[in-house]
C-alpha cells in the first residue's frame, strides 16, 4: 500500500481516550462557512444534478414508494377480477400481464430498490460519515431505476407488458410462444435495473468496511448496516445468476442460440436454476435489510438495548450464507431425485433457525424494555405476528410431500405474501413512521397512524389468511378466472375485500404524507423516540459538523450530549482540510481513522447517463440496434466524463483532523475505497462467470452422448496453448506498465498499453476463430452456444478493458497518472488480470474438459 | 494500517464465514455428486458393501466436520490480540466469539444436509 | 360434480367462508384425501398444521407476555438463554424430527410401485392428451381430459408436454408433477375409494392456464375392465338421420383434419380425440358439462369462450346444422 506524506503508525494508535474531546471550542471563525461551501446543494432545476445522499436517498423511497402504489392497483385489479367466479372485467390476456407486472415490480422495482433507498439516506447517518463512497455512482443507479421502472411500468398501457410471470419460466416465454415484444421488456427492461441494484450494493459494502465514525469497531456497528452488508454481499453473489439468466434467454430469443430448446440440447430447467438461484436469495435480500430495521427500530421503541446483539448478527450471516442452498426449494415439483431435493429441503429447514433465533431476540428486546406502543411498534409487532405465521408456513413447503400439494397454489401465494408483505412491507411502514422525524419538519399523526395499521394488518390477514384454505381447496395461482362450481368464489370475495382494506390504509398514509411532510435535515422534528443511534444527531447535507468518536453500541444514550458536542465542532474533522466535499476512511475492524476522502460533487453525468441508458435498453428492446449503439456510446461517454474528475491525488500535505491526529488526503492500493469498489466489482464478474461454468456442466449432464454432439471435431489442443500464452502476455505488459508508472514521460505506458490490448484481442479471436474453423456453429446445440458465448463473454470484457485503457492513458497524457496518483491505474490493473484470468479458465474447460470425459 | 493488518483483515474474514463457507462446499459437493451419478445411472454402484452416494455423502460429511471442528478449535485462540496492539481487544473477541458459534450452527447444518441420505432413496 | 363431506375435516377448513355460505367442492381438495400418495401427504398436513398452530401459540403468548406483564414476572426472557432456548436448541430438535418425517414420508410414497396400468399423458396449450398403453408401451386407447382408473390398483402417470411446461395435479390421488419439454416425468400411485376428482394444471402454461382442468373417475376393478373393453372399439353408427346429418356435417366442415373419431375417416391428432366425446364429463378440458348445447356452443365459437386455445371458430354453419354436429358428438359413448 501507499500512503502518502509523513504520516507515521504510531500517531494513529495514540488517539485520545473518547471520554475527551480532540478539538477546543470555539473553533475558529469562517471553518464551518469553509465545510458549508462545497456541500451546498444545486438549486432548481439543477437539483438534477444532485449526488449528495441526502436528496438521491430521498427521491430513492419516494420513486420507490410509487412503484409500491402502482404495483399495489395492479394487485386491487387483480382481486376485483377475482372477486367473484367467472368474472369478465379483465380479460385473460390482461390479467397475465397484471400478475406478471405485479411480482416483478414488487419484487425487483419496489423491495430491493427500496431498502437501497433507505440505505442511501440513513447509512452515512448511522455510520457517522458525510457520505458513502461513491456519491456519483448511486446518483447513476437511482437515475438509471427511475426512468427504467417507470418506462417498464408504462408497457402495460401500450399491451407490451410482459405476461409470462414473474419468474418467466421458459419455453413459454422464448420465442417460439411469446413471440411479441413483451418479453423482450422483461428481460432487457428488468436486466438492466439490476446494474442500479448492484451499483447500489457495491456502495453499500465499501461504505460498511471504510466509512464509520472513529471508534466504531465491528463489535458496535449498528445491527442495520450489519443487515444492509449481507444485503449487499447477497446482490453482489445472486443477481449475477439471474443477469446470465437473462442473457441467456435474450441471446436464445434473438439470434436462437439453444439454451433451453431441448430440441437443441438445452433444457428448461437451466432457466429455472439460474432463475432460483437468484430468486430465492431474493426473497432474503428482502427480508434481512427489514429485520435490521427491526433491530434498530426496536431498541429505541423499548428503549433497551437489542438483547442478543452478537446472536442477531450471526443469524444475519447464517441467513446470508445458507439461503444460497434453497433455490431448488421452487423445484420440488419437476421430477428431480429425491435426494436431491432432501438436500434443499435440509437447507430450507436449516434456515429457519436463523430466522428463530432474530424472533426471539426481538421478544427478549420488548422483555427487557417498556415498549412504547406508538405507530412504529405497532408495525413491529404486527410483523412479528404476521412474520412467524409466514415462518411457519415456510417450514412446511420446505417439506417435500406437503409442498407437492401447494406447490403453485394459493397456499403458497398465501405463504410468500405473509413472509414479504408481513416480513418486509410492515418493517419498511414501521421505518416510515420511525425515520419520518429525521427529514420532516411535522411528524405523522399518531391518531391516523393507527387507522393505517390497523386497516393495514386486518386487510393483510384477511387476504391471505383466507388464501391458505383457497389453496387448500385446489385453488391453483395465476388464474385469471375460476369456475362457479368449485365453490371458491366466498374466500376469493374475502380476499378481495381484505385487499381493498390494505389499499385504504395506504391511502390513508399517502395522505397523511402529503399533510405533513415539510422537507428539511437540520430543522426537523428530531429525537422524538430518544433513540441511540447516530442518525439522531443533529445533520446537515453534510452529515454532522465533525465526526463524532464512538464508544458505544447506543453512542447517544451513553452520552446524552454527543449531538451537541458533535455540532459545535468538537469531534474529528470539524472543517474542510482540501475545500472539497470530504469524509473519513477508518479500518473495517477497528474503525481507526486512517484518510481523509475527496468526495465527489454535483455532476450533470449521472442524470444524463440514466437518461442514455434507460434510452439504450429500450432501443435494444425494440430491436433498434443501431440508435440503440449510439445511446450506449453516449452513456459510456458520459460516465467517463464524471469520472474524469474523481481522482485529485494528494492536492496538500497530510494535515491534522483534530485530537492530534494528521491524516492524509489521499491514499492508492488496496486501502483505497476504489480499489475496495472494483475489487467488488470483480466478485460480481466471478459469480457472472461461475455461474456460466455450472451452465457448462449442467448441459452437459444432460446431453451424455452429444458433448460435442456427433459430428463436431474439437479443435487442437495447439489453439487453446496460443490462446492462453496471448492472455497471459497481456497481463505481463499491464504489468510492466504498473513498473512504468514511475517514469511517466517515458512513453512506457503509452507503448504498454495498445500492445496489451492487441494481445487480448489476440487472444479472444483465436478463442473463438479456433472453435469457428472446425465448423461448429452457436445455433445448432446447446454445446456449441455455450462454448461461444465463453468467448462472446471475453469480447465483452476485451471491449471493457479498452474503454478502461483508453481512458487511463488518456489520463496520463492529461498529466493525471503518476507513480502516486494511481487510482486509475490500478483499478484497470484489477480487471486486466482478472479478465486474463478468466480467459484462461474458459479456455481450459472449454478444451480440456470434453476431451477428460472422451 | 500495516500489511499485518491487512491479513489479519483476510483471516478474520475467513473465519467469519469459515463454517458456512465449509457448509456450501459440502452442500455443493453431496448435490453435485448425486446429480451426476443419477442422471448417469450409477447409483446402483457400492462401495465397501454401502450404496455409492450413501457412502460419498458419508465421508463428505465426516470430512466437513472435522474441517468446521477444527475452525472451532484454532478459532478459539487465534485471534487474540496481537502483542502492542493498543486496542482493547473487544472487536476481536466479538469476531472470534461470532465466528465459533457460526462454526456450530454450521456443523448442525451440515449434520442436517446429510440426513435425509440416510432416509430417502437417492434417485428416486 | 360429486360433491361429498369428508369424514374428517382438519380443523383450519372449518372456519372457511365456503363452508359458511355456499358448501364445498370437495373434488379438488388436498384436505379430502382420497389417494395413496395424498393420504400420506395427509399424515404429514395434520401433524404440520397442529405443530405450526401450538408453536404461533407459544410465540404469540411469549410476545403478549413481553409486551404486557409487569417487568419483574417478564425479566427472565431478557437474556442470551431465552433466545438460544427457543431461538436454537427448540427449531434444531424440532426440525430435525420434522426432515426425519417428512423424508421417510417421500420414501413411503416412492416405494409404490408395481403398476398394473400405465397411463400416458401428454399436456398441451390448454388440454390433456390421454393414452393408455399396453404391455409393450405402445398406445392402446387415445382419450382426452379425462381418466379412467380402477380403485386400490397402482397406476403408473407417464407425464409429458407436446409444448411448454404444465404440472400434472389431483389434489384428492397425489401431489404434482411437471411436465417439462425434453423430459418424461413417471410417477405412481393409487386411489383408495371410488370417485370422480378433479385435476387442474398447476403451472402457468400461457393464456388459457386458468382452464385446463381435468376428471380422474376412480371406479371399482369390475367395471374399469368393462369400461376399457367398451372404449376401445370403434365409434358406434349412428342411427337416426338427424345424427347421420351430424357426422356428415362433421367430416365435411373438416373437423377431422383435427380430432379423430375412430371408424370414421376423421384421423386429425392435433386436437382431443372425440372417438367418445358424449361419454366424458366435460369439454374444453374441464371447462363444460358435455351436452347438445354445450357441444354446439364450443364449435361455433370456440375462440371466444376460451380465447388462445387452436380451435376454429364454425359460425358459419347454421344454427341446424350445429345442433346436429353436437347431437352426433354428444352420441359417441
Amino acid at each position: 500500500m501507499t500512503v502518502v506524506g509523513d504520516r507515521s503508525e504510531e500517531r494513529t494508535a495514540e488517539r485520545k481516550p473518547a471520554n475527551r474531546f480532540p478539538n477546543e471550542v470555539p473553533r475558529p471563525e469562517g471553518e464551518l462557512n469553509e465545510l458549508r461551501k462545497p456541500w451546498v446543494p444545486p438549486r432548481g432545476w439543477r437539483i438534477l444534478s444532485a449526488v449528495n445522499n441526502t436528496y438521491v436517498g430521498l427521491a430513492y423511497i419516494a420513486t420507490g414508494l410509487i412503484i409500491f402504489i402502482l404495483a399495489g392497483v395492479l394487485a386491487v385489479l387483480m382481486r376485483t377480477q377475482l372477486a367473484t367466479p367467472e368474472n369478465d372485467l379483465i380479460d385473460y390476456a390482461l390479467y397475465n400481464q397484471l400478475f406478471t407486472m405485479h411480482g416483478t415490480m414488487m419484487m425487483f422495482l419496489f423491495a430491493v430498490p427500496i431498502v437501497e433507498a433507505f440505505a442511501v439516506l440513513l447509512m452515512p447517518n448511522i455510520l457517522g460519515t458525510r457520505e458513502l463512497p461513491f456519491p456519483r455512482l448511486s446518483a447513476y443507479a437511482f437515475w438509471i431505476y427511475a426512468f427504467g421502472s417507470l418506462a417498464f411500468f408504462f408497457t402495460l398501457f401500450f399491451g407490451v407488458a410482459p405476461d409470462t410471470g414473474w419468474f418467466m419460466y421458459t419455453p413459454l416465454s422464448d420465442a417460439r410462444y411469446s413471440p411479441g415484444i413483451n418479453a423482450d421488456m422483461w428481460l432487457l427492461g428488468i436486466g438492466f435495473i439490476e446494474i442500479a441494484a448492484i451499483a447500489g450494493a457495491i456502495e453499500i459494502i465499501v461504505g460498511f468496511a471504510k466509512t464509520r465514525a472513529p471508534g466504531m469497531s465491528i463489535d458496535r456497528i449498528p445491527v442495520f448496516a450489519w443487515a444492509m452488508l449481507i444485503f449487499a454481499l447477497m446482490i453482489v453473489f445472486a443477481f449475477p445468476a439471474l443477469i446470465l439468466g437473462t442473457i441467456l434467454l435474450e441471446i436464445e430469443r434473438a439470434l436462437g442460440w439453444p439454451f433451453f430448446m431441448a430440441e437443441k440440447g438445452g433444457d428448461p430447467l437451466l432457466w429455472q436454476h439460474l432463475f432460483w438461484f437468484f430468486g430465492h436469495p431474493e426473497v432474503y435480500i428482502i427480508f434481512i435489510p427489514a429485520a435490521g430495521m427491526v433491530s434498530t427500530i426496536l431498541p429505541a421503541m423499548a428503549a433497551t438495548p437489542l438483547v442478543g446483539h452478537r446472536l442477531v448478527v450471526l443469524a444475519l450471516i447464517t441467513m446470508g450464507v445458507i439461503s444460497f442452498g434453497l433455490w431448488v426449494h421452487h423445484m420440488y415439483a419437476t421430477g428431480l431425485p429425491q435426494l436431491s431435493l432432501g438436500f434443499f429441503s435440509a437447507a430450507s429447514m436449516s434456515v429457519a433457525i436463523a430466522s428463530g433465533i432474530q424472533v426471539f431476540a426481538w421478544i427478549a428486546t420488548i422483555a427487557s424494555g417498556r415498549l412504547k406502543l406508538k405507530t412504529p411498534a405497532l408495525f413491529i409487532v404486527g410483523f412479528l405476528i404476521v412474520f412467524t405465521m409466514g415462518g411457519l408456513t415456510g417450514v412446511m413447503v420446505a417439506s417435500v410431500p406437503f409442498d407437492l400439494q401447494v406447490h403453485d397454489t394459493y397456499f403458497v401465494v398465501a405463504h410468500f405474501h405473509y413472509v414479504l408483505v408481513g416480513g418486509m412491507v410492515l418493517p419498511v411502514l414501521a421505518a416510515i413512521y420511525y425515520w419520518y422525524p429525521t427529514v420532516s419538519q411535522k411528524q405523522l399523526s399518531e391518531r391516523v397512524g393507527r387507522w393505517v395499521f390497523g386497516l393495514f394488518f386486518i386487510g393483510l390477514n384477511a387476504t391471505f389468511f383466507t388464501m391458505h384454505i383457497t389453496g387448500l381447496m385446489g385453488m391453483p395461482r395465476r388464474v385469471y378466472t375460476y369456475l362457479a362450481v368449485m365453490d371458491w368464489g366466498a374466500l376469493n370475495l374475502i380476499s378481495t375485500f381484505g385487499a381493498y382494506m390494505m389499499a385504504a390504509a395506504i391511502a390513508l398514509l399517502v395522505f397523511d404524507i402529503v399533510r405533513t411532510f415539510r422537507f428539511s435535515f437540520s430543522d426537523t422534528v428530531g429525537n422524538i423516540w430518544d433513540a441511540g443511534t447516530l442518525e439522531w444527531m443533529r445533520t446537515y447535507t453534510y452529515g454532522t459538523r465533525s465526526i463524532p468518536e464512538v464508544d458505544s453500541r447506543y453512542p447517544l444514550w451513553t452520552r446524552p450530549e454527543l449531538s451537541d458536542e458533535t455540532d459545535e465542532g468538537r469531534y474529528y474533522l470539524p472543517g474542510t482540510l482540501t475545500g472539497r466535499r470530504e469524509a473519513l476512511v477508518t479500518s473495517p475492524i477497528d474503525a481507526r481513522p486512517v484518510y481523509v476522502m475527496q468526495v465527489p460533487g454535483p455532476h450533470w453525468g449521472p442524470f444524463l447517463a440514466g437518461i442514455a441508458t434507460t434510452i439504450f435498453f429500450y432501443l435494444l428492446t425494440f430491436k433498434l440496434v443501431l440508435p440503440a449503439v449510439f445511446f450506449g456510446v453516449v452513456a459510456v461517454a458520459l460516465i467517463l466524463w464524471w469520472v474524469w474528475d474523481l481522482d485529485h491525488g494528494p492536492v496538500r500535505r497530510p494535515a491534522h483532523i483534530g485530537g492530534g491526529l494528521v491524516l492524509p488526503v489521499y491514499t492508492s492500493g488496496s486501502v483505497n475505497h476504489s480499489w475496495w469498489g472494483t475489487v467488488t466489482l470483480l466478485l460480481v464478474q466471478g459469480a457472472f462467470f461461475t455461474c456460466l461454468v455450472f451452465s457448462y456442466f449442467f448441459l452437459w449432464l444432460v446431453n451424455p452422448h452429444s458433448w460435442p454432439p456427433p459430428g463436431v471435431s474439437m479443435p487442437s489442443l495447439a489453439w487453446p496453448a496460443v490462446a492462453a500464452a496471448l492472455y497471459a502476455a497481456s497481463s505481463a505488459a499491464i504489468f510492466f506498465a504498473g513498473r512504468a508508472l514511475a517514469r511517466p514521460s517515458s512513453g512506457a505506458l503509452q507503448l504498454l498499453f495498445p500492445s496489451a490490448l492487441l494481445l487480448f484481442a489476440a487472444a479472444v479471436g483465436v478463442q473463438v476463430y479456433s472453435e469457428w474453423q472446425t465448423g461448429l456453429r452457436p445455433t445448432q446445440h446447446s454445446y456449441g452456444a455455450m462454448v461461444y458465448l465463453f468467448g462472446a463473454l471475453q469480447g465483452f470484457l476485451g471491449g471493457v478493458l479498452l474503454v478502461m485503457a483508453g481512458f487511463t492513458m488518456a489520463r496520463s497524457l492529461a498529466g493525471k497518472l503518476d507513480a502516486v496518483r494511481r487510482v486509475t491505474f490500478d483499478n484497470t490493473m484489477l480487471l486486466w488480470h482478472y479478465a486474463t484470468a478468466q480467459g484462461l479458465v474458459a479456455v481450459g474447460i472449454v478444451s480440456l474438459f470434453p476431451r477428460a470425459l472422451g | 494500517m500495516t500489511a499485518v493488518a491487512e491479513q489479519r483483515l483476510t483471516s478474520k474474514a475467513f473465519l467469519l464465514f469459515g463454517g458456512l463457507l465449509i457448509w456450501a462446499a459440502h452442500f455443493m459437493l453431496v448435490y453435485s455428486v448425486n446429480a451426476v451419478v443419477c442422471a448417469r445411472g450409477l447409483q446402483d454402484l457400492r462401495v465397501l458393501g454401502a450404496g455409492l452416494i450413501p457412502f460419498t455423502v458419508a465421508i463428505a460429511t465426516l470430512v466437513a466436520l472435522a474441517a468446521a471442528s477444527r475452525l472451532l478449535w484454532v478459532g478459539s485462540g487465534w485471534l487474540g490480540p496481537l502483542r502492542g496492539e493498543p486496542h482493547d481487544d473487544r472487536a476481536s473477541a466479538f469476531l472470534r466469539q461470532v465466528s465459533i458459534a457460526l462454526a456450530l450452527l454450521s456443523m448442525v447444518a451440515i449434520f442436517l444436509t446429510a440426513l435425509p441420505s440416510f432416509v430417502v432413496v437417492p434417485c428416486g | 360434480m360429486q360433491r361429498r363431506v369428508p369424514d374428517l375435516l382438519p380443523p383450519l377448513a372449518s372456519g372457511a367462508g365456503c363452508l359458511l355460505l355456499t358448501g364445498c367442492n370437495w373434488s379438488q381438495s388436498v384436505l379430502a384425501p382420497r389417494g395413496s400418495h395424498a393420504e400420506a401427504i395427509d399424515g404429514i398436513l395434520r401433524v404440520l398444521f397442529i405443530g405450526g398452530a401450538l408453536i404461533f401459540s407459544l410465540v404469540a403468548v411469549l410476545l403478549a407476555t413481553a409486551i404486557l406483564l409487569r417487568p419483574s414476572l417478564r425479566a427472565w426472557m431478557a437474556s442470551n438463554n431465552f433466545i438460544i432456548g427457543f431461538g436454537i436448541v427448540f427449531p434444531v430438535i424440532t426440525l430435525m424430527a420434522l426432515l426425519t418425517f417428512s423424508s421417510v414420508v417421500s420414501r413411503t410414497m416412492n416405494g409404490i410401485s408395481d403398476p398394473k396400468i400405465r397411463i400416458e399423458v401428454i399436456g398441451e396449450q390448454f388440454w390433456w392428451r390421454v393414452n393408455y398403453l399396453d404391455g409393450q408401451g405402445n398406445p392402446a386407447l387415445a382419450t382426452a381430459n379425462e381418466i379412467r382408473i380402477p380403485v386400490n390398483t397402482p397406476v403408473e402417470f407417464i407425464l409429458k408436454t407436446q409444448d411448454v411446461i404444465h404440472s400434472f395435479w389431483v389434489p384428492s390421488l397425489a401431489g404434482k408433477l411437471d411436465m417439462i419439454p425434453g423430459r418424461t416425468n413417471r410417477y405412481t400411485f393409487a386411489a383408495t375409494s371410488p370417485g370422480v376428482y378433479r385435476g387442474q394444471c398447476a403451472e402457468y402454461c400461457g393464456d388459457q392456464h386458468a382452464l385446463m382442468a381435468f376428471y380422474v373417475v376412480a371406479v371399482p376393478q369390475a367395471d374399469y375392465e368393462s369400461w376399457f373393453a367398451e372404449q376401445v372399439g370403434n365409434a358406434a353408427e349412428p342411427t337416426t338421420p338427424l345424427l347421420r346429418q351430424g357426422r356428415d356435417l362433421f367430416l365435411a366442415a373438416g373437423c377431422g383434419s383435427c380430432h379423430t373419431i375412430r371408424g370414421t375417416p376423421a384421423d386429425g391428432t392435433l386436437g382431443p380425440d372425440l372417438t367418445r366425446v358424449g361419454s366424458r364429463l366435460s369439454i374444453a378440458a374441464g371447462t363444460y358439462p358435455v351436452n347438445v348445447g354445450t357441444l354446439a356452443g364450443w364449435t361455433s365459437s370456440a375462440p371466444h369462450l376460451k380465447p388462445g386455445n387452436l380451435m376454429p371458430s364454425f359460425g358459419n354453419l347454421g344454427g341446424e346444422q350445429l345442433r346436429a354436429i353436437a347431437a352426433y358428438m354428444e352420441s359417441l359413448k
